[in-house]
């Protein structure tokens, strides 16, 4: 990604604003419509804001519409032209990480990875990330393996009854390298729980990697239910947000991802039962007591985002 | 995968600009020879001001390509008229820009329904469902409640 990046000062197209040398990485800019009053193409230098580029939490560029040839640190006067361009380069990245992602979630991977200013008022969501903005986008990448289909015996399964689903053909038992994800996907107003005495299926890899649940592939887990309101990663076991379980109302079968390594050595069992449609609230349950390390816990619009 | 952790450059998507000039001043060719810019094959000029710009929309391509240095690039005048600014949005979306970057503006524009807005949507072919525009007008209302339809999303 370093190739093409200008290292040395240059002069740009425009005499109206003049960037430093850039490398390609923790860019920060400012949001473009923090701004208040005139701006480009007007020219009126009414404003006393200066748009600043940080890299790695230090300041350095600044953009101007005036005062060509300033040099960094001194007051400059803001053009949002750099901030929507600044602004549309981090939104290709994140594409880029996730081409199928809709505009309005780059939207709000923008708006949930920058960090706020003091006054959202007038500086709206923050500075914009391009880091965590992209970790983000390619964590929701990060699907279950569709292709990975765990057998069941029962096509369907009566109100109330229950499906046992093999943990180790679902090849949970396995400990792989890094986080993964597992999910089960059920039909109308299902009530999911797993058992297994010893949990091993419910850990991460490693017994210290942060979740990740997927907007669409929820990871499954929990002996016991309780409910959960938005901080997954600290309680035990949380139920989902309404809207996620709504979701997956309409999701016809029952299958799994990839691994979701736990360091288990032996085959378990979980359960799946099914309640009543229309009557049982859909309860996905989670086990985050091995998570010792939470980062961040994005509540993005299709669900939580840990990273 | 760079210093910074990135796995990705931009590379496969396009980004579109609407400002009032590329090439008035006639540095383009220096600015891809020394990388501020990427190469000319990398870059779509779909109408550029004929004369007497300040070249901003390059040095707005510049920007972006520092941030994503894979991504290409296209552009299209917007001082010619609100008409064919609205007409530079789809163009831009029809040239397969997934983001679409607009800083300019006109006095002349209503505060609540930039003209950009109202004909870029009432166009019979209106805009993609995947494409982002980012819009850099402050005052525009149009942009802060996200009053367009579904197939233009504004930041």
């Amino acid at each position: 990604m370093t190739d093409g990046i200008s290292r040395t000062p240059r002069t740009l197209a425009a005499a109206s604003f003049r960037p430093l040398p850039l490398t390609p990485k923790a860019w920060s800019v400012v949001f473009p419509w923090c701004f208040s009053g005139a701006s480009q193409p007007y020219g009126a230098a009414t404003t006393n804001i200066a748009l600043d580029v940080f890299q790695n939490g230090r300041i350095v560029g600044q953009f101007t519409n005036q005062n060509v040839g300033q040099e960094l640190n001194n007051p400059l006067v803001v053009v949002t032209l750099a901030a929507s361009a600044s602004l549309a380069g981090v939104a290709a990245m994140i594409l880029a990480a996730d081409p199928n992602l809709i505009p309005a979630q780059v939207e709000q991977i923008m708006q949930e990875t920058a960090l706020p200013m003091h006054n959202s008022a007038v500086s709206g969501a923050g500075l914009v990330q391009v880091d965590p903005a992209v970790a983000t986008a390619e964590a929701l990448l990060a699907q279950p393996d569709m292709s990975e289909y765990v057998s069941v015996a029962n096509a369907t399964v009566a109100a109330g009854g229950s499906v046992a689903v093999d943990a180790y053909a679902m090849n949970l038992g396995n400990g792989v390298a890094g986080a993964s994800n597992a999910g089960i996907y059920l039909s109308n107003s299902p009530t999911i729980t797993t058992s297994d005495a010893g949990d091993r299926e419910l850990r991460h890899a490693g017994d210290h990697l942060p979740a990740r649940i997927l907007r669409r592939a929820h990871n499954f887990g929990g002996v016991t239910r309780q409910p959960c309101a938005r901080h997954l990663l600290y309680r035990r076991d949380c139920r989902l947000h309404r809207s996620a379980q709504r979701e997956q109302r309409n999701q016809p079968h029952l299958q799994r991802g990839k691994d979701h390594g736990d360091g288990g050595r032996s085959p378990t069992n979980s359960v799946v039962n099914l309640g009543i449609p229309g009557r049982d609230e859909p309860d996905f349950s989670y086990d985050h007591k091995l998570i010792t390390r939470p980062t961040v816990c994005k509540f993005l619009r299709w669900g939580f985002v840990c990273i | 995968m760079d210093e910074s952790g990135l796995n990705v450059d931009g590379a496969g998507i396009k980004v579109g600009v609407l400002y009032n000039s590329f090439n008035d001043l006639g540095g383009a060719a220096t600015d891809e020879a020394d990388g501020a810019l990427p190469s000319a094959s990398n870059i779509q000029v779909l109408s550029d001001l004929s004369s007497g710009g300040t070249d901003e929309g390059r040095a707005m391509m510049q920007i972006i390509y520092d941030i994503a240095p894979g991504a290409n690039l296209a552009f299209y005048t917007a001082a010619n008229s609100e008409q064919d600014l609205a007409n530079g949005i789809l163009a831009l979306a029809a040239a397969g820009c997934k983001v679409i970057c607009d800083d300019f503006g006109y006095y002349d524009e209503p505060f609540f329904l930039p003209e950009r807005h109202r004909r870029a949507n009432h166009s019979k072919s209106g805009i993609g469902r995947r494409h982002l525009y980012l819009c850099g007008r402050q005052r525009c209302e149009q942009c802060l409640s996200g009053g367009l339809d579904a197939d233009v999303r504004i930041l």
